[in-house]
């Protein structure tokens, strides 16, 4: 009788549930997969988790476990969100503990997108987290992921400063709405031209795949982080 | 009544449902539904209006809640009737499943977007409440994956399940 609800009206209803309901249903049928994949439902229910009181968004705690030597990623209820620190008690008990945090109860672990190595946090966006391999001042290799999903992406290698002399550079991840593409700005300093130069700028875009310098150069001071967002 | 009495000169409607079943109803309560105003606007009043995506039960239903929502005669709701008509909505959806995604696609077709609204939430809320092989219960669905399909999908996704 109403296996016919036309997709427009199913789209209507999945927007108004929490995410992990949704991904959930994922597992209904093929129909159900790939009408939660699609574009048009993501950013329907993207928008109204955003002003969803009922459904407050998850948090997302990323750290490295001294004890476990490895990259930490956990999901936290709005409620008791935060981690509680330790770090105001004695430390023989930190010692005992052997961390510096103990976990709210109820919080969801999640895999590290590459587990075997250091990663370090450039910008989340409307629910994707950029995350840079190894300590952000050295290493080039980015990846995009997608927690709920647990899937990400390697960001190919950028063209500036591979191999050149020691850089620094700073990261800013977000999204252009006009297009509906999440990029990531790379701004380069060459040391060896000091501070004051001004620097090299490329941009990674999600839906070209690809990074491409920008032909003006960067502001003539220097900037010490760089946060992009909608 | 005075409702009576200031109506009787309203313009009726008639509408027909997929199994011929007729029914008649006020031109003013019957236009909030957006389809069927463009169909008044159109100049289909004359005759019957068919209403082919319903059977007579669900549109029955859909006219008492036409009835219930057309817009008041004499002026402004009150913050009462407002209360009042929530209240009623709240009764209106607390049916059984199919009958509920029957009003979900009428209010869909008719383009009634309050009932929609409605509908939709009513039944994201029972989604919630449910585990996958319920919801397939309840929308019909044939589950299409393989077992090793269903199995590899629900290990992406194993924190939603936690």
């Amino acid at each position: 009788m109403s296996d016919y609800l036309p997709d427009e009206a199913i789209i209507e209803i999945l927007s108004g549930l929490p995410v992990k309901s949704l991904l959930k249903f994922r597992c209904v049928s093929k129909a159900w997969r790939s009408l939660i994949s699609s574009p048009f439902l993501i950013a329907n229910h993207l928008n109204l988790s955003l002003s969803n009181p009922q459904y407050p968004p998850y948090l997302l705690f990323h750290h490295f476990d001294d004890q476990l030597q490895k990259e930490r990623f956990t999901l936290h209820s709005p409620d008791d969100p935060f981690p509680h620190n330790q770090s105001g008690e004695e430390e023989e008990e930190i010692e005992e503990n052997g961390d510096f945090f103990t976990y709210p109860s109820g919080f969801i672990e999640l895999q590290s997108p590459r587990e075997s190595t250091k990663l370090s946090l450039v910008n989340s966006c409307g629910g994707l987290v950029c995350l840079a391999c190894g300590f952000l001042e050295l290493k080039n290799s980015y990846i995009i992921w997608n927690p709920c999903i647990q899937k990400s992406i390697s960001v190919p290698e950028p063209n500036i400063g591979l191999k050149s002399d020691p850089l620094l550079h700073l990261l800013g991840f977000g999204y252009h709405s006009k297009n509906d593409d999440y990029k990531l700005v790379r701004l380069v300093y060459s040391l060896n031209c000091g501070w004051y130069a001004p620097p090299l700028v490329e941009i990674y875009t999600l839906r070209l795949g690809a990074w491409r310098s920008v032909k003006a150069p960067g502001p003539p001071y220097f900037i010490s982080a760089l946060y992009l967002s909608n | 009544m005075s409702s009576t009495l200031c109506c009787s000169f309203a313009k009726n409607v008639t509408l027909r449902s997929s199994d011929g079943q007729t029914f008649e109803v006020e031109e003013a309560a019957a236009q909030v539904s957006q389809t069927i105003k463009r169909m008044i606007e159109d100049g289909c009043t004359g005759s019957v209006i068919p209403v082919p995506n319903l059977t007579g039960p669900v549109l029955a239903l859909v006219i008492e809640y036409f009835k219930k929502h057309s817009p008041p005669s004499d002026g402004c709701p009150t913050a009462l009737l407002e209360m009042e008509i929530k209240d009623w909505d709240a009764k209106f959806v607390a049916v059984d499943n199919d009958t509920l995604l029957d009003l979900t696609l009428a209010a869909h077709y008719l383009e009634i977007q309050g009932l929609l609204d409605l509908t939709c939430h009513r039944v994201a809320d029972i989604l919630n409440d449910n585990s996958v092989e319920k919801i397939r219960e309840i929308f019909h669905i044939k589950n299409d994956f393989t077992p090793e399909e269903e199995a590899e999908e629900r290990s992406k996704i194993q924190w939603a399940f936690e």
